[in-house]
Parts: structure tokens; sequence; C-alpha cells
């Protein structure tokens, strides 16, 4: 599998960090139910078969984080883009639902 | 900073000759700076050192010189300013004073090490440890990329078309990755050989 790092251009797996689900968030920790969500955030993953949204770090690269959107039957990458470039998960899946 | 670990050498020798296909060379007393942009400070950034330099920090991979100052792409919106000792006194101070404002400044003199690869076999050498494809049609005079040789993250540049190729590596790593300079380039010892 190679990835294109918005930053580098393609390259090797083996320069990159698998972090998993791109969309997850925190969950605030005065919330009432916090325990119960935080069990969620932290073990809880949908195990999607075929799109994914996904965390990539270019450690042996340019060290930038990276959403991946994959097909986790083909591996198969439609998109990658800086993290910090994302935008809104919501947004984004919003986005896809509608075209 | 002439008191600094920068004085003593990185390698464990000057250089490694592999007759007139590969040579590969220690490059000792090179003081590297590191600079990144601060938030929403790029174009300032970049506007500012093309006044003082006359160089445009590149912002995709890639490497750029003027007057003995060198500056290649080291991340988004960061990079690695080179000079030697000689030529310049303290290149992080002037820098600081000169950038301070729009990017972080890092003196990177004792935490990298610089070896010089040249010569008709220098690509042949190269692609047994780094995957990127160094080929003169994706790879020239003036590219640069961020990646890996052997497992050791390093950036790595391209100066002519000899061709001579940098490496930065850290520089705890310059003793192992001049011992797999040396392995690698064993092939290479006579000058008929493999032709
Ligand atoms: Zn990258």
């Amino acid at each position: 599998m190679r990835i294109n790092c918005p930053c580098c251009g393609e390259r090797s797996l083996d320069e990159f960090v698998y972090y998993g689900d791109a969309d997850l968030r925190r969950p605030d920790p005065q919330d009432e139910e916090a325990g119960a969500k935080f069990i969620a955030y932290v073990y809880e993953r949908t195990n999607p078969s075929g799109f994914h949204r996904e965390l990539w770090y270019h450690g042996l690269g340019c060290r930038t984080w990276i959403v991946a959107e994959r097909d986790t039957r083909t591996h198969e990458i439609y998109a990658t883009c800086r993290a910090v470039d994302g935008g809104a998960p919501e947004g984004a899946a919003a986005d896809r639902e509608r075209s | 900073m002439v008191d600094q670990l920068i004085t003593l050498p990185a390698f464990p020798a000057p250089s490694i000759e592999r007759a007139d296909q590969v040579r590969i060379v220690a490059r000792e007393n090179v003081q590297i700076v590191g600079i990144t942009a601060r938030e929403r400070e790029t174009e300032s950034l970049v506007l500012a050192f093309r006044a003082v330099y006359g160089l445009d920090l590149p912002m995709k991979p890639a490497r750029v010189e003027k007057d003995g100052l060198a500056v290649v792409w080291a991340g988004w919106h960061q990079w690695l300013l080179m000079s030697d000792v000689a030529a310049v006194p303290d290149l992080e101070q002037i820098m600081r004073a000169d950038f301070g404002g729009y990017a972080a400044v890092v003196d990177h003199s004792d935490a990298r090490a610089i070896v010089a690869v040249s010569g008709r076999r220098a690509r042949d050498l190269l692609a047994k440890g780094v995957s990127i494809d160094l080929h003169p049609r994706v790879f020239t005079t003036g590219d640069a990329a961020a990646t890996a040789i052997s497992h050791v993250g390093m950036h790595i540049w391209q100066t002519d078309e000899k061709p001579t190729f940098e490496l930065a590596v850290p520089r705890t790593y310059a003793d192992s990755l001049w011992r797999w300079m040396e392995r690698a380039s064993a092939e290479y010892q006579n000058s008929d050989s493999l032709l």
C-alpha cells in the first residue's frame, strides 16, 4: 500500500504509523455520562467494511498527521489531506452522503 | 556555539573512496538551524527572508542556495538552513535576530550529521537503503525529500549532476549510517567491476 502524503507525495506504507478512526472526539469530562462516553471513545470501534476516514502519521517523512479516506476491503485510498485541514468530520461525512 | 558537539567529528572517517564510482564524504562543521513558521506568519516570514537573503523559502520539498546559505524544505512550513561554521560564526543567533518574530528558530547543529554521496554509482548505492525513486526523471538537482535510509529518518537533497546527494541524519546515527555506507558501497571497489 502506498499513501499520498499531501506534503511529500506518494510514499511507502512503512514510513507511516496508523492511528485509527479520524472522527473520534474526546468527550467532555464534565458530562453526566462521561464514564460511559469515555469507554466508548477509548474502546468502541465500528470496524467498517468499506469507507473509513483514518489518521496516519508520516513519522519517517515530514511528520505530518494525515487523514486518509480508505476502503478497508480494497485498500484503495480515495483522498488524503493534512489532519489540520480535515475540517469538521461531521461536515465531511455529511458532504459525502450528499454527493 | 563553537564549543559544542559540532566541533567533534560526527563520522568515524573523513571519507570512503570507491575508485571512480562512488565517493562518500563526511560534511563536518556545518551549522544547521531549523526554522518553523509561527501560525499565520508564513507569508511574513517568506517576504522577510526574501528581502534579507534574496531566497524564496521553498513551499515544496526542494533546496535553494545563495552566497553560502542553503535552505532545505523540512516539512510543512519548516526549513533547515545550513552554512559552514567558517563562513558564518553563529547562524542561529543571526536567524533569530532576523526572523524570530515570524518563526521558531532552533539550532540543530549538534542534532544532525550530514554526509555527501557522489559519483556515477551514487544512485545505485542509495537505492539499497532508500525507498523513494531517485531516478533523474523524478529527482534532480534542487530536489529534496524527508524519508528514511536503512530505517533511519533523514532529509536528502541533490546538489549537482555528478550526481551529489547530501543526507542529514540524527547525529547519534552517524556511526551506524557510516558502517552501512561502507558495506553497501563495498561492491564498487574496482573501477571496472560491474561494468
Ligand atoms: Zn509527508
